[in-house]
């Protein structure tokens, strides 16, 4: 959805996490020969329901970070979690409830050459809009 | 006058109630799992159906762990990528979270399905 990527990225613009990973966070997949260390993000999962009033929107954005070295993931990681950890996102003509962590593994791929290291973190965000 | 004792034989409980959240364990994890291997089989980039096929249910070797579901388990396979294609990878950046749509889809049917067995086996012991 474009008004939770707008979110998101406007979130990330000037934060210690930008300057973490100079810029570099991308949706879907990096750009050929980007350099370390970078984020990827993707919406995972989308669900809907709604009540007699309200129409609720309900993601599951996923960050991968990627570098070369296990310290750097580990730097970009703590800079994620502090900007996005239950977070408040502007998403335009919603009303943000919550996005809260939901799960975080290591991904690393050590058998590649050079080895490259990597975190995922996932959130789940909830939106709301009165029904019309 | 002695003690006056009352056996109401706690132990046929406590066994009705293990057996029915062994039970009700194993099902749920059944469920996830047939879950993760169909969200695979529709999402995946080359849905062949190898890494569908090494997705398992297991009894956990830790004490009270339950039952675990697996891609890949330990001892089991040959190959590696289960955890790419769920987490992606540098190489394959798109995520297929099989295993944890299973466990979101599945969560909540099978709290209440602990709740709904546990509710009727103790009616059978009273």
């Amino acid at each position: 959805m474009k008004l939770l990527k707008q979110g998101i990225y406007t979130k990330f613009v000037g934060s210690a996490l930008a300057g973490a990973v100079t810029n570099r966070l991308y949706y879907a997949r990096a750009p050929q020969g980007s350099s370390f260390p970078y984020i990827i993000y993707n919406i995972v999962s989308t669900s809907d329901d709604w009540d007699f009033t309200s129409s609720f929107m309900e993601f599951e954005v996923q960050f991968s970070i990627f570098s070369s070295t296990d310290l750097s993931v580990e730097t970009v990681a703590t800079a994620l979690r502090t900007l996005y950890d239950h977070c408040t996102l502007t998403v335009t003509g919603w009303t943000f409830l919550y996005m809260q962590p939901n799960f975080a593994a290591e991904n690393n791929s050590v058998g590649d050459d050079p080895p490259t290291f990597g975190r995922t973190i996932s959130y789940e965000v909830l939106i709301e809009k009165a029904r019309t | 006058m002695k003690d006056l004792k009352i056996d109401w034989f706690a132990d046929n409980v406590l066994d009705a109630v293990q057996a029915t959240v062994d039970e009700v364990s194993e099902e749920g994890a059944e469920k996830i799992a047939e879950e993760a291997r169909s969200v695979l089989m529709a999402k995946a980039k080359y849905p062949s159906g190898n890494l569908a096929d090494e997705i398992e249910v297991k009894i956990s070797r830790f004490k009270g762990g339950g039952y675990i579901v697996q891609a890949q388990g330990p001892g089991n396979y040959t190959r590696y990528y289960a955890s790419f294609v769920e987490l992606g990878s540098i190489h394959n950046p798109e995520p297929v979270p099989y295993m944890r749509q299973g466990l979101k889809k599945n969560r909540t049917k099978i709290q209440n399905e602990f709740k709904n067995r546990l509710v009727a086996r103790l009616r059978r012991e009273r």
